[in-house]
């Protein structure tokens, strides 16, 4: 029970991510898509290091340990 | 004239399609099994170097095109957006944290162990390491305004 929980709360993110980007991408107002939203993140001189940081991170993290 | 602006406008996509290729290929090669001490580690750490040092670079170029007040300016976002995927974001660290505070891990997946337990098979594998280059080949194009 607590297993299929914990899947279904990622789920409802991966779902929400997929709605998110499809209402963008039809255009709807006061909608961004995730390409949107990094591009703006990077705008700041400090978000960019942190993403890169997060990007290097999640892959040393998934890939190698 | 006509065939000039064809060839410029299939510039970008042939070059796209070599970096998704050469992605593909680097992620099946970095994910199958090799006997060399610190191989998986290597694969890795490559694309971290050379993304930072591109980044840096790609970063560089795109500042010095902006006069010196706009460097540091956010550009404007819709609010609902930012609340909308902000919401997103937060529902899933919250989640992780609960995840990761509770056990057993088998009763409490985190997005390593259930991302663990699908990279058992190796095209899931390939594919996820895919998708973190592509991710990586974004984060080095400079941010347009």
């Amino acid at each position: 029970m607590t297993f299929a929980t914990g899947v279904a709360v990622f789920a409802v993110v991966l779902l929400g991510v997929v709605a998110l980007e499809l209402l963008a991408r039809r255009g709807r107002r006061g909608h961004a898509t995730m390409a949107d939203m990094g591009r703006w993140l990077r705008r700041h001189p400090l978000m960019r290091w942190a993403l890169l940081g997060s990007w290097a991170f999640t892959g040393w993290h998934f890939f190698v340990r | 004239m006509e065939q000039q602006k064809i060839s410029h406008d299939a510039r970008p996509r042939r070059r796209t399609a070599v970096i998704v290729l050469a992605f593909l290929a680097y992620s099946c090669v970095a994910t199958g099994h090799s006997p060399l001490p610190f191989a998986t580690e290597a694969t890795v750490a490559v694309p971290i170097a050379l993304g930072a040092v591109l980044a840096v670079r790609s970063w560089r170029r795109h500042d010095r095109a902006l006069p010196r007040r706009d460097r540091t300016r956010t550009a404007s976002m819709h609010r609902g957006a930012i609340l909308r995927w902000g919401a997103l974001a937060a529902l899933l660290i919250g989640w992780e944290a609960h995840e990761l505070l509770s056990s057993p891990r088998t009763a409490y997946p985190t997005v390593s162990s259930l991302v663990a337990l699908a990279s058992q098979l190796r095209p899931v594998h390939a594919l996820a390491f895919f998708g973190w280059l592509l991710i990586g080949h974004r984060l080095i194009e400079p941010a347009r305004a």
